[in-house]
């Protein structure tokens, strides 16, 4: 009798060829040897992955739809990171990483160290590990302070190509920075898979704001995963703002790994036809007196899906831990789905933790109230979403950034 | 001659029926009140003129300068001149009071025009102060935390800037002290005019002290059942509402 197998394979793509990846990797011969073996490294791991039937780091996804199976080759342009300039303030140094790979590999040698979220989505982590080509590297000098924010635009793009940004930044302690990052495609219509790894150390004391706001194609497949390091009384705030690609799969992790750790991390996404957007968040309290705070919002039309699902972790020693989650859905029609999972693991005593969830339609009386003023449905709808992701968007103390958020969103109405 | 027509109009909630052909007729210029104990229909009168899908019409018409309103979206009735100050003004998270009534605005202007800014602000900012309303208002959150003398200055001042033809005022004396209701008298007499007709709904006379109105109506088990100039509130006042049970009985 045979006993049926509990893991399927998710479709071949050619990213796990071997010919494809020894091409790739023969192309890239002058590159450090532990670099070549890093990148084997992962890439044999990709594709040994077997994925389970029953996955809870999936759950209410639709995960064929985040899989790499249409790529036929990779986006090798060297247009797809740019900024304005890689010494932007004393005290800090920000490289695009195909130069850092070039002059300076040896920057990259904490690469191993870092994990990914590790919240499911290993096929593209370790995609992204193996084919990395572009990326940013930035790190600040102890009790650096760069006064103006810092830009730097993602452009990946074409038709079936994949692209894999892999970022490094790392605050050395008492340093002070904010950072913008705007991903777009730069191909109008093409069918592009991005994945974005992000690594983030912020060290002892450092405070670090980071913005990203994503308006890919709606043809895009994208990934944005995320490891972040708070250490002691450090703080690290992240707000996502996404508004584009067909399909998004979101992993968030932050560990406080340090007395008085704080973090502090927002989202909104806005879903119209058939978009999807997969979230998964880990807030991961390893020392005392951490305090972290997730807010995801997602507004959704049409027939947009989102799911979220988000712990926080409390480790046996992270004492006096203050955590909160909340996640609100909106949905605009009766086609529109949100699924949330909110979840808690506390191992430790005299911690303050709370988690909320809840998904609903818009207000029937806050609507009349709008049109009672003479405002016409859609302006309401659009008012309503804008009101609803407010909480989210205010925490963008960057006024320009702040109202091209609102007016983008305002905008995806029109269209 | 221009005017607010209401004839035989009924209307129910939930297969309930509230209104019972109801006739009302609110010449423009005017002032009238409609008084009535709860429960007689005085606040669904007020929603169902102004479209609010709850309430299904089940016959008569009521006609704006002799369009019918019936029918038509609450934000259409609302472009066509008639305001309905709520008794109970919802709170919307995240909307700034500004930004609300400049979209208001805005719904009201030809394609491709646009409220100026500076004219915008300079106009709201008159308007607040006239109802003593501080400018920090303007960016805070409708009606959200409000107190209900603020909320109420916040439903003249969005009359105020909006200059309806035909204002329906539904209590808008509930939950205010001595004082609000005194401010928020001043701000809705100021809009009076040969113009413009206002329906003060109110369940006590003491609001008609500081609006004063051509005429009033008493309303009882959805129907005007009774009209008379501004005494017949003050007899009300002094008789009850038993007295009118006991009229309608007769």
């Amino acid at each position: 009798m045979s006993i049926p197998s509990p893991v399927t394979h998710s479709e071949s793509s050619i990213l796990s060829d071997r010919t494809f990846f020894d091409d790739f990797a023969s192309e890239r011969s002058w590159e450090p040897g532990w670099f070549a073996d890093f990148r084997k490294e992962n890439w044999e791991k990709a594709c040994k992955l077997a994925s389970p039937l029953r996955d809870e780091r999936w759950r209410f996804s639709q995960k064929s739809r985040l899989g790499f199976s249409k790529v036929t080759g990779l986006d090798s342009s060297e247009e797809s990171i740019s900024f304005e300039s890689s010494d932007p303030s004393e005290g800090v140094c920000l490289r695009k990483l195909d130069k850092v790979i070039l002059e300076e590999p040896d920057l990259l040698g904490g690469l191993q160290e870092f994990s990914g979220p590790g919240l499911g989505a290993d096929e593209s982590f370790h995609f992204a590990r193996a084919f990395f080509e572009a990326g940013f590297y930035l790190k600040t000098n102890r009790d650096a302070t760069v006064k103006e924010p810092l830009f730097i635009e993602h452009n990946p793009g074409g038709e079936n190509l994949a692209r894999f940004h892999l970022n490094l930044i790392e605050l050395e302690p008492y340093s002070k920075l904010t950072l913008i990052e705007r991903l777009s495609s730069s191909v109008g219509d093409s069918n592009g898979f991005f994945t974005n790894l992000t690594m983030i150390k912020a060290g002892e004391g450092s405070r670090i704001e980071r913005i990203l706001i994503q308006e890919l194609n709606s043809q895009s497949t994208f990934h944005n995963l995320e490891n972040f390091e708070v250490c002691a009384d450090a703080h690290l705030s992240n707000v996502a703002v996404h508004l584009g690609s067909a399909q998004t799969r979101v992993e968030s992790k932050g560990c406080l790994s340090g007395e008085g750790a704080e973090f502090d991390i927002s989202s909104l996404a806005l879903g119209r036809g058939k978009q999807l957007f997969d979230q998964r968040t880990m807030q991961h309290h390893l020392a005392p007196n951490g305090k972290s705070s997730l807010t995801f919002k997602n507004a959704l039309l049409d027939q947009a899906k989102s799911v979220f699902s988000g712990l926080i972790k409390v480790e046996n020693g992270a004492g006096s831990t203050n955590a909160y989650q909340s996640n609100r859905n909106l949905l605009l029609s009766d086609t529109a789905k949100a699924d949330s999972l909110p979840g808690l693991e506390i191992l430790a005593n005299d911690v303050k933790c709370s988690h909320g969830a809840t998904t609903s339609k818009i207000d029937e009386q806050e609507l009349f109230y709008l049109l009672s003023r003479g405002i016409p449905r859609s302006t309401a709808e659009r008012l309503i979403v804008l009101g609803f992701f407010e909480e989210v968007i205010e925490k963008i103390r960057i006024k320009d950034q702040l109202e091209s958020v609102r007016e983008s969103i305002s905008n995806s109405f029109d269209t | 001659m221009s005017s607010l027509n209401i004839n035989n109009l009924s209307a129910s909630i939930e297969g309930k029926a509230i209104l019972d052909n109801l006739n009302l007729d609110l010449p423009a210029g005017e002032v009238h009140a409609v008084m009535g104990p709860n429960g007689s229909g005085k606040s669904t009168l007020s929603k169902v003129l102004a479209g609010h899908p709850d309430y299904e019409v089940t016959g008569g018409s009521a006609r704006l300068e002799g369009i019918e309103l019936l029918g038509l979206s609450p934000d259409e009735i609302a472009r066509m001149g008639l305001f309905l100050a709520f008794q109970y003004p919802i709170e919307v998270p995240g909307i700034s009071i500004a930004n609300f009534i400049r979209a208001a605005l805005q719904a009201r202007l030809p394609e491709g025009e646009s409220v100026k800014a500076v004219d915008y602000y300079k106009q709201l900012y008159e308007k607040m102060d006239e109802l003593g309303m501080d400018r920090t208002f303007t960016s805070r959150s409708l009606n959200e935390g409000f107190s209900g003398g603020e909320k109420k200055r916040c439903e003249i001042l969005q009359m105020s800037m909006l200059e309806p033809r035909y204002c329906i005022l539904d209590e808008t004396d509930s939950g205010l002290d001595i004082d609000a209701l005194r401010e928020v008298s001043l701000g809705v007499n100021r809009m009076k005019g040969p113009e413009r007709g206002m329906l003060v709904i109110t369940h006590y006379q003491r609001l008609l002290e500081y609006i004063v109105p051509d005429k009033v109506h008493v309303m009882w088990e959805g129907k005007v059942v009774l009209s008379g100039d501004k005494d017949l509130a003050l007899e009300l006042e002094q008789r009850g509402y038993d007295w009118i049970r006991n009229e309608v009985a007769a």
